[in-house]
């Protein structure tokens, strides 16, 4: 997965009302980086038999509820 | 004679049964725990907001309705833990924020209202996590409470308080909330028992969310017993709680004795045994094999897809706190735990479109879990891989394997917060270190009461969970 650059990385974190100093920005920039990384493989998953308007919905347990 | 230090020893079960014949007075067990946690609450720090005299005049109460013949059940003149993201009228509810230090809400929880209901009340609120966003129990507000069992450990969280304090003596049950495992985790490092509740059983009005697709109201207590009779109280549909269930009205007291002959329980041969200590493995395998003695029988299960278990947590507990806490991270951030602050910060960057498609393969890993469920009746893993940290670790080895503390402590518990089904975690023994070790078995949704009658079976058998920490 490619990296954010950090110039990048302050403009976007900056769009989204972060308002931090170079530290914190860069070890958010490395957090942010691996967490995505991580969530990589949820990609690799079918979800196709799930529509997507149910999901938020159905508790899909006994009970069908919540 | 019960002395007061002995009434702070008994179980909930115990306690209702002298109230009841009027061994003892409430105002009585009330002075006993009141002492206990005066004494040792500098050692422990389960407390953000003690409210020790508000309890005294419940107590009272709770006497009077007593011997006017108006004796009302099992919680009765019962002091309780409230966890401090439970709002409490009167009583100020910081969610173990800075920013809400000074917040007195105007009415209770439904989860606090139904428990003065049943006669119990609130000794006071009990350290949290902020937000509930945290595994390990720390808070820069307010501290980490610390574990009875030792006082340099990690309680776990983010129900940190209510367990340090109910292993300490200073309340037989508390109130805890459950998203990624936060009953379970101090639970299982404070050596009690606790059960998440299937998602939407419990009503979350008046708790301060995290996740609101996964957060769970449930008990803390010394016994499955004394869970299933806190469980009874708190069950139940709440029109004011959005994802509550009209489930069908359950006493989860009256099965307990119905033994686990015949019984199935599965264990996952896959994910549960990546990370974990050796001496929690032994334990755990230790205590199957006791069930198999009182008639279960133990069977290895497949559940491949439990490996999406912590992408899909992360994705969507932290997508669903960011959507809440994320205008206060913008501009209230100085005043912000620091841990807290950086994983709304983190979330902020997951995009939608990921975050839709975790809430359609949650879909899936739940049908994969029911699926599973056709063939045995419970599925049993280790609560937690670790026992207890020591406070202050970040990064840890178990069983060679290094790994961060919070996905030590989260990668098993949150499992059934993805599937939304019931578990319970009770004590299974104690480390060469002498902390408690844990497992938990969980059942089909709304099923609560199956896992519970096990973890009782399992204790009537065993004394782990009788035992009490020297503090």
């Amino acid at each position: 997965m490619p990296e954010f650059d950090p110039e990048a990385f302050a403009s976007l974190a900056a769009a989204m009302g972060i308002n931090a100093d170079a530290e914190h920005l860069e070890w958010l920039r490395a957090e942010v980086q691996a967490t995505l990384a991580r969530l990589v493989e949820l990609d690799a998953i079918d979800v196709s038999d799930v529509p997507a308007e149910e999901a938020g919905l159905r508790h899909d347990g006994p009970g069908g509820a919540a | 004679m019960t002395t007061s230090s002995d009434l702070t020893g008994l179980t909930v079960a115990e306690l209702a049964d002298r109230i009841r014949t009027k061994q003892v007075s409430p105002v009585e067990v009330a002075q006993a725990f009141i002492a206990r946690a005066e004494k040792l609450e500098p050692k422990i720090g389960a407390f953000v907001t003690p409210t020790q005299e508000l309890a005294l005049e419940a107590a009272e109460i709770a006497e009077a309705e007593i011997a006017a013949g108006n004796y009302k059940g099992p919680m009765h003149g019962i002091p309780v833990g409230v966890k401090d993201i439970y709002a409490t009228a009167g009583t100020r509810t910081t969610s173990g924020s800075k920013v809400y230090a000074d917040h007195v809400p105007d009415r209770d929880s439904t989860a606090v209202a139904l428990l003065k209901q049943a006669g119990a009340y609130s000794i006071g609120k009990t350290g949290t996590v902020e937000f509930a966003f945290d595994p390990t129990g720390r808070n820069a507000h307010y501290g980490m409470p610390h574990n009875p069992w030792g006082l340099d450990r990690m309680p776990g969280g983010s129900s940190a308080g209510s367990g340090a304090g109910t292993a300490a003596g200073f309340f037989p049950v508390s109130l805890g909330t459950d998203t990624g495992g936060s009953i379970r985790i101090p639970s299982a490092l404070c050596g009690l028992t606790g059960i998440k509740p299937t998602f939407g059983l419990t009503s979350r009005f008046g708790v301060t969310p995290l996740s609101w697709s996964m957060d769970t109201v449930g008990p803390m207590a010394r016994s499955a017993e004394d869970a299933a009779i806190a469980l009874n109280v708190l069950a139940g549909y709440d029109a004011d709680d959005p994802a509550s269930v009209r489930a069908p009205q359950v006493d989860y007291t009256t099965d307990l004795n119905g033994g686990v002959r015949g019984l199935r329980i599965g264990v996952p041969k896959e994910y549960i045994g990546d990370i974990l200590d050796p001496e929690q493995d032994t334990a755990f395998r230790k205590a199957l094999s006791d069930l198999e003695d009182l008639g279960a029988s133990v069977a290895e299960i497949s559940i491949p897809e439990l490996a999406w278990v912590p992408a899909l947590a992360i994705t969507i507990t932290g997508v669903e706190a960011s959507t809440i806490y994320g205008e206060l991270a913008r501009t209230r951030r100085d005043e912000l735990d620091p841990s807290v602050l950086r994983r709304v910060e983190t979330a902020f960057f997951i995009s939608g479109e990921r975050y839709a498609r975790a809430l359609r393969a949650r879909v899936l890993f739940t049908r994969r879990m029911n699926a599973a469920f056709t063939s045995v009746d419970l599925i049993a893993t280790p609560t937690v891989a670790t026992p207890a940290p020591p406070q202050g670790t970040e990064r840890m080895t178990i069983g060679g394997v290094q790994t961060n503390v919070r996905e030590a402590l989260l990668r098993d518990t949150r499992i059934f917060n993805m599937s939304r089904m019931p578990a319970v975690a009770f004590p299974t023994g104690f480390s060469a270190d002498g902390l408690p070790l844990s497992m938990q078995l969980a059942a089909p949704a709304f099923q609560d009461a199956l896992a519970l009658r096990v973890a009782h079976a399992y204790q009537q058998a065993t004394t782990w969970h009788q035992a009490r920490a020297e503090v």
